[in-house]
């Protein structure tokens, strides 16, 4: 989408045209809803985010600069409804303080193949504060300083929370390469699909990866 | 600060969730929610997150509160006749305590004689009608000829020694068969005894105490008649083990997360209850066929799909075990509402799985399907509130709203797949505690 059609849709939607409104909805679905589902526990409780955080977009169009890039604007829209989420969802949120965190040692992580949808597991599988921090800390890119002021908490809090985030995930990549497919934990079943014939090849591919686990 | 930004697992993450693809592909159901959102309306999924519990919270108090009110205002509806019988009797000493003095008080004997007057020993004379052990005397109102001097009421006549003996350990027994049938009878039956026709023996025997009254006549009161509560009548029947078979059938509407995107399933049974007092655990076995439609992200699979499905169509078919607890929190005359909860087993039968994809993805496998694979032991959460109304005694009809919620994922795709439904039943008691 060119930078005259986003102004134009902003325009409509200044005017509370429901069309724009769900033209602008769809064009940045998938952008915001990747920043929800870092966040939230589940896809539901993602896009339940998504459209509050939607919703403050439509309500405070008229605060948006257009001289600035409407994206930017609007994932940070996200990434604070995200953590006003989190604040209502607060309950013993750190109560894992004091949980002490093993200290994995250094490999170089960054190189990993790992798919998406392992990578969201693993991280929807920390602790909400926990998936907070990291998120905010390594992914959005704020200094604890931020953080600590965006989520109420102090900077050593943050720090701990980062450290204890990321080595529970690094346990967790290292597991995963250790036991394949340690999600589902299912491995070994035979795959029957039912139209070969229009995909013989990914069909094959997919019971040879099944018998490799 | 400087080290832990250049932490490789930031990367990792930081690269490898950028771009969510298909995980993120547009749903018109969310632009729904957002549309009611900006037209006013709230939305529907904030409040349909916890709806269920809330909804199952709230049934399950007001059965409790309806039960426990109920329950608290008809405290005598539990016994039958029987206990109008009693209350019958316990008026006549009274009319007679004033000519008397206090009245004598004698248990209850089943093999004994019994001489009757009035109303006041209806429930011995009844007896006496249908035992051809009793022998009965009635008097006063119903026309019968009477014994004694007028006024005198004499229900039960301890007048043989050796029956006497037997009347006071037979005393003991609350519930009578008489020809067949069950007669529970209240523990002190109120009398007046004329001293003068009871033998010393007979009394010794029958533990009872002999006093006089103020114009030097023998009153005699059987030892502890007091002691046992009313209560006994009703207690006696009801707090025993009963026995019961039911036959299931029901609908139920599975989703996956919620129930905002539910299909239709079935299920029938057998389940095996005992009851004891107003606990009862049931066990059985249920076969269900669970269909339900999920979104490739609740879904999670071993398998690297080169592209993601969008939607997973599930059937499976289930045998479920379910170990439960109830509590009955109303119970009057044939109707029963109780409460209860457990644990239920799933065993995987067959999952079949199709995988739907966006129209311009790379197509994946379609399906897949095993059988015999997963078993989810005392993996779900059952939640449920049961009306059962007795047709007879050895017969009843119940319905049962249930809900059942997942501990744990289910079956290969590892999905929170929860269940509500309204179950069917016939239930048939085959030990009944009125039948020891």
């Amino acid at each position: 989408m060119g930078e005259a059609d986003l102004q134009q849709l902003v325009k409509g939607c200044l005017n509370n045209d429901r069309l724009s409104q769900k033209l602008l909805y769809k064009t940045f679905y998938g952008f915001t809803m990747g920043i929800c589902l870092r966040y939230a526990n589940n896809r539901y409780e993602a896009s339940e985010i998504m459209n509050q955080g939607f919703f403050k977009v439509f309500k405070n169009l008229e605060r948006y600069d257009s001289d600035k890039p409407f994206k930017a604007w609007l994932g940070r829209i996200m990434v604070n409804t995200c953590i006003d989420y989190y604040r209502s969802n607060l309950k013993a949120a750190y109560t894992d303080e004091l949980e002490k965190a093993e200290h994995i040692n250094d490999t170089d992580f960054a190189d990993k193949n790992i798919k998406y949808n392992e990578l969201l597991d693993m991280i929807g599988r920390l602790p909400r504060a926990y998936r907070t921090i990291f998120n905010l800390f390594a992914i959005e890119g704020y200094t604890h300083e931020e953080i600590g002021e965006m989520l109420n908490i102090s900077i050593g809090t943050s720090k701990s929370n980062l450290h204890k985030a990321r080595e529970k995930l690094k346990a967790m990549v290292l597991e995963s390469e250790r036991v394949p497919g340690y999600i589902s934990k299912q491995a070994n079943y035979n795959i029957t699909p039912t139209n070969p014939t229009n995909t013989p090849n990914l069909s094959i591919s997919f019971i040879n990866q099944a018998r490799k686990k | 600060m400087k080290e832990e930004k250049e932490d490789s697992i930031d990367k990792l993450f930081s690269r490898g969730l950028s771009d969510p693809g298909d995980n993120a592909q547009y749903r018109e159901d969310d632009w729904d929610q957002m549309e009611a959102m900006l037209d006013g309306k709230k939305p529907r999924r904030k409040i349909g997150r916890g709806v269920i519990y809330i909804i199952s919270a709230i049934a399950a108090m007001l059965l409790l509160v309806i039960g426990w009110l109920l329950y608290n205002n008809t405290p005598e509806t539990q016994t039958n006749n029987t206990t109008t019988q009693v209350a019958a009797t316990k008026e006549h000493p009274k009319d007679n305590s004033g000519n008397y003095g206090a009245p004598a008080r004698q248990r209850k004997d089943p093999k004994s004689s019994t001489l009757s007057a009035g109303n006041s020993a209806r429930g011995a004379a009844e007896m006496g009608r249908k035992s051809n052990s009793f022998f009965t005397l009635s008097a006063g109102k119903g026309g019968r000829t009477t014994t004694g001097a007028p006024g005198i009421v004499i229900p039960h006549y301890i007048a043989p020694v050796n029956d006497g003996a037997t009347a006071s350990q037979a005393g003991d027994t609350l519930v009578y068969k008489a020809q067949g049938q069950n007669m529970a009878v209240n523990t002190p039956i109120d009398t007046v005894v004329n001293a003068h026709i009871i033998q010393m023996a007979a009394v010794k025997n029958a533990d009872s105490i002999i006093y006089k009254d103020k114009n030097g006549r023998e009153l005699v009161s059987v030892m502890g008649d007091n002691v046992k509560p009313r209560k006994t009548v009703g207690t006696a029947v009801s707090y025993a083990p009963t026995f019961a078979v039911s036959v299931l059938a029901s609908p139920d509407v599975n989703g996956v997360g919620g129930f905002n995107n539910t299909r239709v399933g079935t299920n029938a049974g057998l389940l095996f209850t005992l009851n004891m007092a107003k606990w009862s655990i049931s066990t059985g076995a249920i076969y269900a066929d669970k269909p339900y439609t999920s979104s490739f992200s609740q879904y999670t699979s071993s398998y690297q799909f080169s592209s993601n499905p969008t939607q997973v169509t599930a059937s499976c078919t289930v045998l479920d075990i379910p170990l439960n607890v109830g509590y009955l929190v109303y119970h009057k005359n044939r109707d029963k509402f109780s409460i209860g909860t457990g644990l239920s087993s799933y065993f995987m039968l067959r999952e079949n799985y199709t995988f739907t994809y966006a129209p311009n993805s790379v197509q994946g496998p379609a399906s897949y399907s095993i059988s015999n694979q997963n078993r989810h032991l005392f993996g779900v959460l059952n939640l449920n509130a049961t009306y059962q109304r007795a047709l007879s005694p050895r017969f009843g009809i119940g319905v049962q709203p249930y809900l059942k919620l997942p501990l744990t994922g289910i079956g290969y795709g590892q999905v929170n797949l929860r269940s509500a439904g309204v179950a069917v039943g016939v239930t048939w008691n085959i030990l009944s505690g009125k039948t020891p």
